[in-house]
């Protein structure tokens, strides 16, 4: 079988939505998901607020055919830069969030793989392409 | 000289293999947190990410030995959150036809983010089974 493109797009993270997941991460009890959660969460917010001006503008199609692909202004990637986690870090997040039980604690886990989705995007310079855009 | 197939046996064969995705009516693919199982016949493993279902049928007809997938619908809510590590095809009873692992920017379903939310989508862009000659 070759390789074929996937593409994983997520909902907009409002700010209602944003303080429901850190009152969620508040009370997680994994130091660890706790720590990740909410420096995530403040991630999207130092985002979402240098990105309130931000036009829309064209980019390059989603190898995955949905969605566009918009490079970050340079000057939002220095705003957020110490922020947003590298890849390698992103991948060590997401076993931490994995522990989180999808069964037991979904609200929790549903809360932690929304920011690190976020995170996933924001490493790329790009604006995330959330399913509002596709 | 090494053993060849012919054009026509390719054919033939790849025909076989992608009409198994449509027994019984349209097939899907699972996209599932974790490694595939040891075997395509194993139990399900994994956190269930998504589902998307095939057309019906899943292919076209192959030529020089490779089938094109028509369109994969995308999953439009997402059932978990995780990250995915493989896809699981199936056809309309459930049965595993085949799998692939899934990873971001490689695996045989190379996810651009390979971070999947609950509620959010999850699509495939066009894929092909390819029946080499040897």
């Amino acid at each position: 079988m070759q390789r074929h493109v996937g593409g994983s797009f997520a909902p907009p993270i409002t700010d209602e939505v944003r303080l429901r997941y850190a009152e969620l991460i508040d009370v997680a009890t994994d130091p660890q998901v706790q720590d990740a959660g909410t420096k995530l969460a403040k991630m999207v917010y130092k985002y979402q607020k240098a990105h309130k001006e931000l036009p829309d503008s064209d980019g390059t199609p989603h190898p995955s055919g949905r969605g566009v692909e918009v490079a970050l202004p340079q000057e939002i990637v220095q705003t957020i830069w110490d922020h947003v986690p590298f890849q390698y870090e992103i991948d060590g997040i997401a076993k931490v969030f994995d522990t989180v039980s999808a069964e037991t604690d979904k609200p929790l886990r549903d809360a932690c793989f929304h920011l690190l989705w976020f995170a996933n995007e924001l490493t790329r310079d790009r604006q995330p392409i959330t399913t509002d855009k596709i | 000289m090494a053993f060849r197939l012919g054009t026509t046996a390719r054919n033939a064969a790849c025909d076989a293999i992608v009409d198994l995705f449509d027994v019984g009516g349209a097939g899907s693919i699972q996209i599932r947190t974790g490694a595939q199982p040891t075997n395509v016949a194993d139990a399900a493993s994994g956190t269930l990410l998504g589902t998307l279902p095939l057309s019906n049928p899943a292919f076209g007809s192959a030529s020089t030995g490779v089938a094109t997938a028509n369109a994969v619908t995308s999953d439009t809510s997402a059932d978990n959150s995780g990250t995915a590590g493989h896809g699981r095809f199936l056809n309309n009873a459930g049965t595993a036809v085949a799998d692939a692992d899934a990873a971001q920017g490689s695996g045989t379903i190379n996810f651009d983010n390979n971070v999947i939310v609950a509620g959010g989508v999850i699509a495939i862009s066009s894929w092909t089974v390819t029946v080499p000659i040897s």
